[in-house]
Parts: C-alpha cells; sequence; structure tokens
C-alpha cells in the first residue's frame, strides 16, 4: 500500500499522506484540519482517563510531516483546539515547544471549537474565518462555500466498508468534482460515515498507508 | 431442618411474632403455605435464608412478614429503616408497597412503607432522607445511591433485614454483582443484618443462596416439594411438509393462532425478539383490524408510561392479546391472563415456564401456555423441552465474577459515601462471591486508575476522580459526584434515538443505526403503529401517524439467549429416543416426514458422538459439524477453526453458525480429512488460539462499550446537553482503541477480552465441549444435498467469520468486494 498518493486537482498537484495530511508542493502548504489540541486535557479535567500519549504521538505524527516535506505554512481546517477550557499550561507550553522547534506559518481557519479561544502568543497563530488562495477556497465547514473548489474539514469523514460479514470503518480523504473533504488529524476523535456518490473517490486511511476507493 | 426443633430454639417473644403473623393470615381468611411458615420460623431464629418456589404468590409474605411482626412484638422504635426490600424491577414497587403496608394498617403498627427508586421525586427524596420509613422499597441501583448519602447511611444501622427479591433475575448479571458489593458494604452499617431472597425455582440453588449472604455464611434454603403444574401444549402447522425448515418469525403460522385464540380470557404472546413482537402485532392487526381495540404491544424499547398504559389494560382484563418480548417475563401479577403463547424457541427451560407462569394466577387457574413454532426442527425443541419438564429440571445460573467495572463503579459510591480506606475496602470487596478471588494487584490497578488515569503516572497529568487524604480516599468536586450519581447502574443500552410525534408524545427508543438508513417520507412501523419519518433534532426522531400497512420494522441488537445446555442435551436425547423408537409422543408421527428425510441421507443425531455432513454444492464444499450446544459455542468453535485451519493452509473459508450447529464453506478442492478435524477440536492450545482470533478483538470491542458505560469511562448522551457535556463525547471504540495502542494492560480494557472469552464464547462451557469431543467418535458421512439439519445453516448465514488476515489482506478484499458491487 502507498504511504501517499499524488493527485491533481484543478490543475494542481496535491501530494495525500496517509498520516491524514495533504501537501500542496508548489506552494509549500501542508493542509490538515480537526487537530483538536487538548481534547486528552478536557476529558481528563472531566473525570474521563485519556492517556496523555495520544496527545503526544499526534503533535509527533504533525513532527514528522514538517520534516519530510518542505513546509512554509500549516494550514489548519478548523478546530485546532477542542475547547476554549481545555489550554492548561502544560499544553500551552508543549505545544509552544513544539513550534520552536519546527518553525513555520500557522494559518487556521477558524472552526466551531475555536471560536472562543484566544490562542496563546507563543503558538504564533494567524486566524482567518476564510482563505481563499489560486481560487481554491479553504474553510473548516463544508456548508459555508459554495464557491469554487473547496477544502474543508469538521466532518471527520469515515468510509464503511463490507465485504462478506467483515467489515471496517476507516478515516477517509473524500474527494469530489469541486471540493475535498480532509479526515479529523487527531487520533482522538470520531467521525462520521460518508456514502460516496457517483464520480466521488474516497482515500481510506490505515497504518499501512492509503488505498483508494471509487463511486462510478 | 424439622420446623418443631426449629421453633423449640426460638425465644418467646419471638414465638409471639410467629402468632401475630399467623393470626394476622387468619384474619383475612388465609392459611399459611409451609414454605412461608418455614420461611418465618428461620427468619426469626436468626438465620438468612433463599427461598426459591415456583412462581406463584406469597413469596412477598414469606420474605417480611416475621420481620414486621419481630419489630411490633420487640416494640421497636418506628424511626430508622429497618427492612430493606430490594426489587428489580421498580414498576413492581407499587405493589410491594400495598403489600406490605395491609398487614402494617391492618395489625395498626407504628411502621410506614414507602419506595426510592429513579422515579421518586425530588421532594420526596428530601423528605425521606430526613424521615426515612421503616420499611423502603428499592431497587439495586437505588440500593447503591443510599450508600453514597450520609442521611441514609446513617438510617441503615438499625436495618435487620434485606429482601432481594428475583434474586434469580440479578444473580446472572452485573446487577446481581452490584447487590452483592452493596450488601458486603451494608453489613459493615447494619451489625444486625439478615438477607433473604426470594426466587424462582433454579437448577443451583446453592450457589444462588451463597452468593446472596456472602460472608454471612450460613443459610437457609426454602422450597417448596412440588410447583404448581402447567399445561404445556403445541400449535402444529397443516403439515410438515409444508412448513419451512429455518427462519425464525414464524408468521406462516399466523392464521393458526388467529383462530386459535379466545379473546374472552387475555392472553400474552411472548416473541423472543422485539422486531418480531411488532411484526407479530402489525400482521394479525391487518388481518384483522377490528380487534384493534383490544391488542396492545409490549417491549422494553417503548416509553415506560406507554407500557404502563398496556400493563393496566391488561391487569383490568380490557385487553385480550398482547404481544411482549421478555419485558413481561416479570413483573406485576395479572390475575386475568389465562393462556400464554410463545413464539420460536424459548431457549431455556427456566424462560419457559417462568412465561407459563404469568397465566393462571385465579385461584382454580393453571398456568397454560401454547408453543408457536417458527420453523419445523423447534419442533424437536419442543419435544426435548417436554421432556425436561417433565423431569423436574431447571438452568442453573452462573453469576459473573470479578467485574472490575461493576468495582469500579462501587468504589466511586464508597468514595462519594464517606471515602474509605483501601485496606478495608479490600477485603470488604473480598469478602463477595463475585470477587473472593480477587488478587490485591487488580484492585490496586482499580485504585489507581481512579486517582491517577492510569498505571504511567505522567501520562495522565492532572487527572483526579479520587483523591487520598490522609489514607482516606474521596471524592470532593461537586460535580464529579453528582456525575457519577447520575451514571450509576450496570444497564447498559446501545445508541438510541428517541422517537417522538412532532405533535408531542413520546413514543420509545431505536438504534441509531435503524434511523441512519431512513430518509424522510419512510414508513416504519415502532410500538404497533405506523409512523413516518418527519426529521431528526437533537437526538430525537420525530414522526407523525401514517396509514395501516406494511412496513420495515426496526431492529434492535439485544442480546440474543443462546440454547441452554440443559435444553440441547435434552435436544440429543430426543433424537436418540426417537432413532431407537423409545420416545411415544403424539408429535412423532407428525415429525415423520422430516425424521425420515434425515435418516435416508444422514443418520439423526446423538449424545455419544458427533454428526458431521459433507455436502458438494455449486458454492463450494460444506461441511456441517453439529455439536448441539447453542448458538455462542458454535460462534467460538468457528473462530477456533478459523484460526487453527488459517494456520495449516492459506485458503478463505467462510462460516456460519445456528444453535445446532456450525457450517465451513471451503472451495470445492478442499479436502476435509478425518485427522484434521480431531486435531481442529482439540483442548490443546485453547486459550492461545481464542486469542489469536481476528473476532475476538472486535467482540472485545463491542463488550468494552458496556463495561465504559458502568464503569464510567465515558458519558452517556442525553438530549439538550449543554455545550461543555457534548465536548466531552467519546464513543468507547475510540476509548478502546487508544487503550489498545497506549496501555494494552489496562483493566477494564482487558475486562472486555475476557467477558467476550467467558460470557461470549462462554469458554468454561466451550471447554466442556471439547473434552467431550475428544471422547466419542466423529461420524463423517457424504451428504448428496443439505440435510434437515443442515439446511438452516445455508439459509440463514448468520455470523460469518474470515479467516485471520493482516489489515492490509482485508482492505484489499474489501476493494475486491467494492468493485463487484
Amino acid at each position: 500500500m502507498d504511504k501517499s498518493l499524488s493527485i491533481g486537482l484543478n490543475g494542481e498537484a496535491f501530494i495525500f499522506d496517509s498520516r491524514r495530511a495533504v501537501y500542496w508542493p508548489r506552494r509549500k502548504i501542508l493542509l490538515t484540519a480537526d487537530l483538536h489540541w487538548g481534547k486528552t486535557q478536557f476529558l481528563r479535567n472531566h473525570g474521563i482517563a485519556v492517556s496523555d500519549n495520544i496527545f503526544a504521538a499526534d503533535l509527533r505524527r504533525m513532527g514528522e510531516l514538517l520534516t519530510d516535506y518542505e513546509v512554509q505554512t500549516l494550514l489548519v481546517l478548523g478546530d485546532l483546539v477542542h475547547h476554549e477550557t481545555a489550554l492548561s499550561r502544560g499544553v500551552v507550553e508543549r505545544v509552544a515547544a513544539f513550534r520552536d522547534a519546527l518553525p513555520c506559518e500557522l494559518l487556521l481557519v477558524t472552526g466551531n471549537h475555536d471560536r472562543y479561544t484566544r490562542f496563546p502568543p507563543s503558538w504564533g497563530v494567524v486566524e482567518e474565518p476564510e482563505f481563499t488562495l489560486d481560487g481554491f477556497y479553504f474553510t473548516h465547514d463544508p456548508l459555508d462555500g459554495q464557491h469554487a473548489f473547496t477544502f474543508a474539514g469538521h466532518l471527520h469523514p469515515m468510509l464503511r466498508l463490507k465485504s462478506g460479514f467483515d467489515t471496517l470503518r476507516l478515516p477517509a480523504f473524500i474527494i469530489g468534482n469541486s471540493f475535498c473533504h480532509l479526515p479529523a488529524f487527531s487520533a482522538l476523535t470520531g467521525g462520521q460515515d460518508v456514502k460516496l456518490e457517483k464520480e466521488q473517490r474516497a482515500l481510506v486511511l490505515s497504518d499501512e498507508g492509503l488505498m483508494e476507493f471509487q463511486q462510478n | 431442618m424439622d420446623i418443631e426443633k426449629k421453633s423449640d430454639l426460638i425465644h418467646e417473644h419471638q414465638i409471639a411474632a410467629l402468632a401475630l403473623v399467623e393470626h394476622w393470615f387468619a384474619t383475612k381468611g388465609w392459611e399459611p403455605k409451609p414454605f412461608q411458615r418455614e420461611a418465618w420460623v428461620s427468619y426469626l431464629a436468626g438465620r438468612n435464608g433463599l427461598v426459591h418456589v415456583a412462581t406463584g404468590f406469597g413469596k412477598t409474605y414469606a420474605g417480611v412478614l416475621a420481620a414486621l411482626a419481630e419489630l411490633a412484638v420487640e416494640e421497636a422504635s418506628p424511626d430508622g429503616i429497618h427492612v430493606l426490600y430490594i426489587s428489580p424491577l421498580r414498576a413492581l414497587s407499587a405493589d410491594i408497597i400495598r403489600s406490605i403496608s395491609a398487614p402494617l394498617l391492618e395489625l395498626g403498627l407504628p411502621y410506614t412503607v414507602e419506595g426510592r427508586t429513579g422515579d421518586t421525586g425530588s421532594t420526596q427524596r428530601g423528605r425521606q432522607k430526613k424521615h426515612p420509613p421503616s420499611v423502603l422499597v428499592t431497587t439495586p441501583e437505588s440500593f447503591n445511591l443510599l450508600l453514597a448519602t450520609e442521611e441514609y447511611r446513617r438510617a441503615l444501622v438499625k436495618c435487620r433485614l434485606v429482601v432481594v427479591d428475583e434474586w434469580h433475575e440479578l444473580l446472572g448479571n452485573k446487577r446481581g454483582v452490584q447487590v452483592q458489593l452493596c450488601l458486603e458494604h451494608l453489613k459493615t452499617l447494619a451489625p444486625e443484618l439478615r438477607i433473604w431472597g426470594l426466587s424462582a425455582t433454579i437448577g443451583n440453588p446453592d450457589l444462588a443462596g451463597a452468593a446472596l449472604v456472602g460472608s454471612l455464611g450460613e443459610f437457609d434454603l426454602i422450597t417448596e416439594p412440588v410447583g404448581k403444574e402447567i399445561e404445556i401444549q403445541c400449535l402444529l402447522p397443516d403439515a410438515v411438509d409444508s412448513f419451512p425448515w429455518s427462519g425464525h418469525l414464524g408468521l406462516s403460522m399466523i392464521d393458526k393462532v388467529i383462530a386459535h385464540v379466545d379473546l374472552q380470557h387475555s392472553c400474552l404472546l411472548f416473541t423472543n425478539v422485539r422486531s418480531q413482537c411488532e411484526r407479530w402485532y402489525n400482521e394479525i392487526l391487518l388481518r384483522r383490524p377490528e380487534w384493534a381495540p383490544l391488542l396492545a404491544i409490549h417491549h422494553s424499547s417503548i416509553d415506560r408510561d406507554r407500557r404502563e398504559t398496556v400493563e393496566a389494560g391488561i391487569k383490568a382484563g380490557d385487553l385480550k392479546l398482547v404481544f411482549c418480548t421478555s419485558s413481561l417475563d416479570l413483573g406485576v401479577d395479572f390475575p386475568m391472563v389465562e393462556r400464554v403463547y410463545q413464539v420460536g424457541s424459548p431457549k431455556s427451560i427456566s424462560r419457559f415456564v417462568q412465561r407459563a407462569g404469568r397465566s393462571g394466577h385465579t385461584p382454580t387457574g393453571v398456568p397454560r401456555i401454547f408453543f408457536v413454532p417458527t420453523h419445523a426442527l423447534e419442533l424437536f425443541e419442543y419435544l426435548a423441552t417436554e421432556l425436561a419438564i417433565d423431569r423436574g429440571l431447571k438452568e442453573e445460573i452462573v453469576p459473573p465474577e470479578l467485574s472490575l467495572d461493576v468495582l469500579t463503579q462501587h468504589l466511586m459510591t464508597l468514595a462519594a459515601g464517606g471515602g474509605f480506606v483501601p485496606e478495608e475496602a479490600f477485603s470488604e470487596v473480598r469478602r463477595t462471591f463475585a470477587f473472593r478471588h480477587l488478587p490485591r494487584e487488580k484492585f490496586d490497578e482499580i485504585l489507581l486508575f481512579l486517582t491517577h488515569g492510569g498505571q504511567s503516572l505522567a501520562a495522565y497529568p492532572a487527572y483526579h476522580r479520587l483523591k487520598e487524604y490522609a489514607g482516606r480516599y474521596l471524592v470532593h468536586d461537586k460535580k464529579m459526584i453528582h456525575q457519577h450519581l447520575m451514571n450509576v447502574g450496570t444497564i447498559t443500552s446501545d445508541p438510541s434515538m428517541r422517537i417522538r410525534y412532532l405533535r408531542g408524545g413520546s413514543l420509545g427508543t431505536v438504534e441509531e443505526s435503524f434511523v441512519s438508513k431512513l430518509k424522510k417520507g419512510d414508513v416504519f412501523v415502532f410500538g404497533g403503529k405506523v409512523l413516518e419519518y418527519v426529521m431528526v433534532k437533537d437526538l430525537t426522531l420525530l414522526v407523525r401517524s401514517a396509514p395501516l400497512g406494511a412496513a420495515p420494522v426496526p431492529i434492535w441488537w439485544g442480546s440474543r439467549l443462546p440454547l441452554s445446555s440443559l435444553l440441547s442435551s435434552h435436544l440429543k436425547e430426543v433424537f436418540e429416543l426417537i432413532a431407537t423408537s423409545d420416545l411415544k409422543h403424539p408429535l412423532i408421527e407428525f415429525l415423520a416426514p422430516i425424521i425420515e428425510v434425515q435418516r435416508s441421507i444422514s443418520c439423526l443425531p446423538g449424545r455419544d458422538f458427533l454428526l458431521i455432513e459433507e455436502t458438494l454444492t455449486r458454492e463450494g464444499r460444506h461441511l456441517f459439524i453439529f455439536p448441539f450446544e447453542g448458538r455462542l459455542v458454535h460462534e467460538a468453535l468457528a473462530a477456533l477453526l478459523a484460526v487453527r485451519m488459517s494456520l495449516r493452509s492459506p485458503v478463505t473459508f467462510s462460516f456460519s453458525v445456528s444453535e445446532y450447529g456450525l457450517e465451513i464453506l471451503a472451495p470445492k478442492d478442499y479436502e476435509f480429512a478425518a485427522a484434521d478435524l480431531k486435531s481442529f477440536l482439540s483442548v490443546e492450545n485453547l486459550t492461545d488460539d481464542i486469542q489469536r482470533s481476528l473476532n475476538l478483538t472486535q467482540l472485545a470491542k463491542k463488550q468494552f462499550r458496556d463495561i465504559a458505560q458502568v464503569a464510567g469511562l465515558i458519558h452517556q448522551r442525553r438530549p439538550g446537553e449543554r455545550r461543555t457535556m457534548k465536548n466531552l463525547q467519546m464513543s468507547a471504540s475510540l476509548l478502546f482503541d487508544v487503550f489498545r495502542t497506549h496501555e494494552p494492560g489496562q483493566p477494564l480494557y482487558n475486562q472486555s477480552f475476557d467477558e467476550v472469552r467467558f460470557f461470549q464464547f462462554q469458554e468454561t462451557r466451550l471447554l466442556a465441549v471439547l473434552r467431550k469431543l475428544s471422547e466419542i467418535p466423529f461420524v463423517h458421512g457424504q451428504t448428496p444435498r443439505p440435510s434437515p439439519l443442515a439446511f438452516p445453516l445455508i439459509v440463514e448465514r448468520i455470523g460469518s467469520l474470515v479467516s485471520s488476515e493482516t489489515l492490509q489482506e482485508r482492505l484489499r478484499r474489501m476493494k475486491d468486494a467494492w468493485i463487484k458491487v
């Protein structure tokens, strides 16, 4: 199975990486969505025991991506953080250290979870309600945009696969004629089942790589 | 023990108490039954006990009356809770309170009786906390909550008797574990405590009693010499030739049932699953619309208010034919019910008898049950049922052990109710039956989990559900206490959506997965009503009425009970008796054609050999194995075979299972060698091979959902929650994956595997089955076409499994399947 696939969208080449990100080589942009930083902390604050190693693993994966690709801008399609009360000192310092170690521009298209958050200066977050570049439209909630080719997050799309009585449910990139929906970057997220319509394709993600499924 | 002799031992005021009870019975014109008198004497002698008698009247009085009289004779102050009465059903508490208050009022005793359940309003709860009643009627869940409340803990110091009603309903599940833990704690509060259980007859009353009384040790078993006679009959199709060989709905028998019911009297029609119940109601209504006012439907997904209306209708005799599931297996007494129908195999003798016992509650009445088969093979099950009932046999109940999720919940309750010291809590927990083998390490792991989140402290900064203050573990955070109290209980449910009329009025719940398949305007049947999907809002499905007609029915993924081992061994015996012509029964002649087919192409199964049939069809080579050990054991066998066969050769097999056996479907050129089969079914490496099964992880993930809910690892979703609460939503399957990756040693995570192995795969029963199989010969024959026994396996193909493959292989196979679609 491939770890990444190069796909042309609207005449531009994009690299889809099985680590839940898309790289745009010409613009040196790494696209991700729904990071939900601080979710582990938030759940622990409310008596749900989830290990911090999950957050650490998410950051590690992001670090690998930033090292493997030449990234000028990390473009996050919303839900950078899980909740405004989740930014404990530990979380803030950890992200700050991460940003120091692998510096790049961090552009956030505001998501519903980010609405009430004031980002620490040490994170260097530039926030925009939406973003357009080279005719591509970047948003959090895909319902917002009726524009040209749209990249969006928010949905946490999952594809349910079946063969006989065996079923698998895996995160996926969903690509249509005028949109691309990104899977949630955070491993600690659920998702919603997506039914592939005609002329849509899904890149299904597993630890072993990507696999493409199409609806003709 | 001899009653007379025991009477000599008891003191004078105990004799006075007994006289008071007998006096009150006499004023009612009742004659105490021997088991009642025996229970009173035994209680007054200071004993604990378990009363197990066939379902009928008089158990409540056997349980509490002596204690009330004892209070009266001792002239005990009415302050404090003297008697705690625990009933599994809150719907029953009104009846129980009425029964208990009758003697109190009529004898002019100063004691009060009240209920405390999830339904008790907050004003009454507040008042009750200040002035607790002398007798408190409650549920296992509310009992747990009492222990978290200081006022109740003080009031319970005087408690001299706990009665646990319907103990057979609790013993086999985690509610029973919860009760054991709470009783053990109550003993530390109330030094004078005696424990009495009331139960239907079961196969292992000694164990049931031991689990109930725990560290109190000794108890008396009290029973009746003979149970109430029951009348059993079977409705037959016109001919067995035209009757299906498989299926479970049984709709081909509808006209027979319509012709058979007698609407002069009331009757209950039991089905095994809710969707079947809905179908039967709908189909009968379509055929007999004029019966509508006399019909009703009752199952656990229907709103409680609506269920209670139906129960009142049955009680009053207004409803004549009520379609129901296990939701009416126990509950309020229905004197008007004259007979019961059971559609499809009841899977266990006890359940069949219990359902029969819902009828004939008049002085001259006899419980009467009519069995309605859904396919031909169930007629053999009927013969087996009759045989077992004639012999007076009942199933044994296996109580769960070491349920760490229930322990987690219980420790939170103790922490909320004043805190605990680990040393004491551990030995208290160890005194229960369920945790008598609990190792100290496991207890400490749970404690560590509650205080720090997990074994590695660094991975869980700032986590604390419990905090330690000078050796005592407490919950201080009010929010955390509230959250715990809201979630106490061990009954979990699948993710479900409420159904509500657009114009208002709640109907019940359906599973989300069913709703997700519906579109706006789709019509479906629920609660016997035809409904149209309007929209989904706030986890609620809004509907409006639609005209009567045939429409799809929701499917609920409740647990399906397997055929009990008692029933399956009798089933094999029935086949043996038929083979040797030793069974004389009018049904045999009726079944002759099917017996003849089975005999001519294969042979009848028996207890002393394993029947294996091999058939070649267009699909491939089928191997049918018939251990007759119930669906769950067959599923486990299939999972085991998948692992073992895939180690031998890289072929992909598909499996299907039924109550009678399992099928392996292999490519046409595959050879099933006799020696291989023996080794595939051997006991060796059983645990390791099951661990290796792909299926185990999937099942454990499902099981983990319940565990996570009980242990308070996840929040149950509630409509209209605040945003913060919504942000706390996390699916159990996600949490399962997190543990799998980051903390595979987590005790609750591991419990999900243990539960699958022991409850789903029934590892103990599986082991016994494999041992037996190693001792008996395999009779392996070729059949020209699937035999009557094999046929249902081909048709139903439920729960087919795959051989062990890597994720990559699975994905590739799915891609192949995807392209073909």
